[in-house]
């Protein structure tokens, strides 16, 4: 009994799968979607390598190898962008126990991406009034520039090479 | 007779809501008989007021967590604790930030990944209070449950979920309330996932206003002496024994 019902269930995943298989007529269009998202894919993975390659800049530019560190690309949503689709592409560097900053964005919607930012910054310094207020200055004087929808974020102590560094990266 | 105790036993289990977990089956060398280890713990449920255990249990625990955990580590006066935790610490930067009061530099989540202990305590979260989601908190909270069961597969884990703080600067009431309540259903529903234990801190150590006693803590959100030996009486009443849940029926 049990086993008729196992096979009368096989039977029937087996004629749904075969039920869901393409026809002819639409394979092209199919084809046009592969192609179309293999070219965003390849999009996207030249924006992560430039934005990548730019933050890098920045860290050696102002000196912060000491102070921070790259974060894993898996960790920066659950930072800065809560809801998808924000940004195309994010690098990120951070300290520890300091509020030293380095992040560089493409962004699919401006406004919103410097919006996460700024409440980035917000929360960072709520947390640097209880445990390094010290550091707060930095974030006072956080630096937000955005070119051609490229954002980047700078929080360090020198605040005028900071600015500058922005400036060059954004080519301003 | 053993059949009829497995069915009486899965009839009690259905009327206390818990769903028996088959954690283990095996076969005599005859083949007679099988053998189900079946956990009836209910992991929808915080961890129920037990007996007081005293202080050897400890030898058997590691704690880790943010600044919170820190006052056990300060006030906890509890010898030779595997207490560990990091000021201001984001969950997602467990593996970049440094332990506090340690001078060789090490992580909380290389400590985590070298720990073998039978019991793993985990109080995270409160620095994460103000994002709008718990989705990414949640994803690499799951990956350090991961890893220690790959790491050890018998461990206990036990999450301990945030209690509720008299202040959070920067997130007024009811703002605070509903991203308790956010953080806490994740933290919740990773327990009933991967059948780890929750501790809920909020059973005990409240006042009528629903948040922590004031007594309890210094600054709003950290343990006082008084609040820590609470938090620290809290935490040996609340001690699954696996021997009461966990039976072995042979068939």
């Amino acid at each position: 009994m049990l086993k008729k019902f196992v096979s009368s269930l096989l039977m029937i995943t087996l004629l749904v799968g075969c039920g869901s298989s393409t026809p002819s007529s639409s394979t092209s269009s199919t084809t046009t979607e592969n192609t179309t998202t293999e070219a965003k894919e390849n999009d996207s993975e030249k924006d992560l390598e430039k934005v990548k390659k730019l933050a890098s800049q920045i860290v050696d530019d102002l000196g912060l190898q000491e102070s921070v560190v790259a974060a894993k690309d898996r960790i920066i949503p659950g930072i800065f962008f809560f809801e998808e689709g924000t940004v195309s592409a994010s690098a990120f560097y951070l300290a520890d126990k300091k509020a030293d900053s380095v992040g560089v964005f493409k962004a699919n919607d401006v406004e919103a991406c410097k919006e996460c930012v700024k409440t980035y910054l917000e929360t960072l310094k709520a947390q640097l009034q209880t445990y390094a207020p010290d550091e707060i200055f930095k974030v006072d004087n956080a630096i937000v520039e955005e070119k051609d929808g490229l954002v980047v974020m700078i929080v360090c102590d020198d605040i005028e090479s900071a600015r500058q560094e922005a400036n060059k990266i954004l080519g301003k | 007779m053993w059949k009829k105790v497995t069915k009486s036993l899965l009839l009690i289990s259905l009327f206390v809501n818990v769903t028996p977990v088959v954690a283990d089956e095996e076969e005599n060398e005859a083949g007679n008989y099988a053998c189900h280890v079946l956990d009836f713990y209910d992991y929808y449920s915080p961890v129920p007021w037990g007996e007081y255990v005293d202080d050897s249990y400890y030898e058997t625990a590691m704690f880790a967590g943010d600044s919170r955990m820190g006052s056990l580590y300060l006030f906890g006066d509890i010898e030779n604790g595997d207490i560990h935790y990091v000021t201001s610490l984001n969950l997602l930067y467990i593996d970049v930030m440094q332990v506090d009061d340690r001078e060789d530099e090490i992580t909380l989540y290389e400590l985590l990944d070298q720990t073998r202990k039978e019991n793993v305590y985990l109080l995270f979260g409160i620095n994460e209070i103000r994002n709008p989601n718990f989705v990414a908190f949640g994803e690499q909270f799951q990956d350090i449950i991961t890893m220690l069961r790959t790491n050890n597969p018998n461990v206990n884990i036990y999450i301990i979920l945030a209690y509720h703080p008299d202040y959070i600067s920067n997130l007024p009431e009811p703002a605070l309330s509903e991203h308790l309540l956010d953080l806490n259903t994740t933290l919740i529903d990773l327990a009933i996932r991967n059948h780890v234990y929750y501790l809920n801190p909020d059973n005990g150590m409240n006042d009528e206003e629903g948040t922590i006693i004031d007594d309890y803590v210094a600054d709003g959100l950290h343990f006082t002496y008084e609040g820590t030996q609470a938090f620290k009486d809290y935490i040996a009443t609340h001690v699954v024994r696996r021997d009461v849940y966990v039976k072995e029926i042979c068939e």
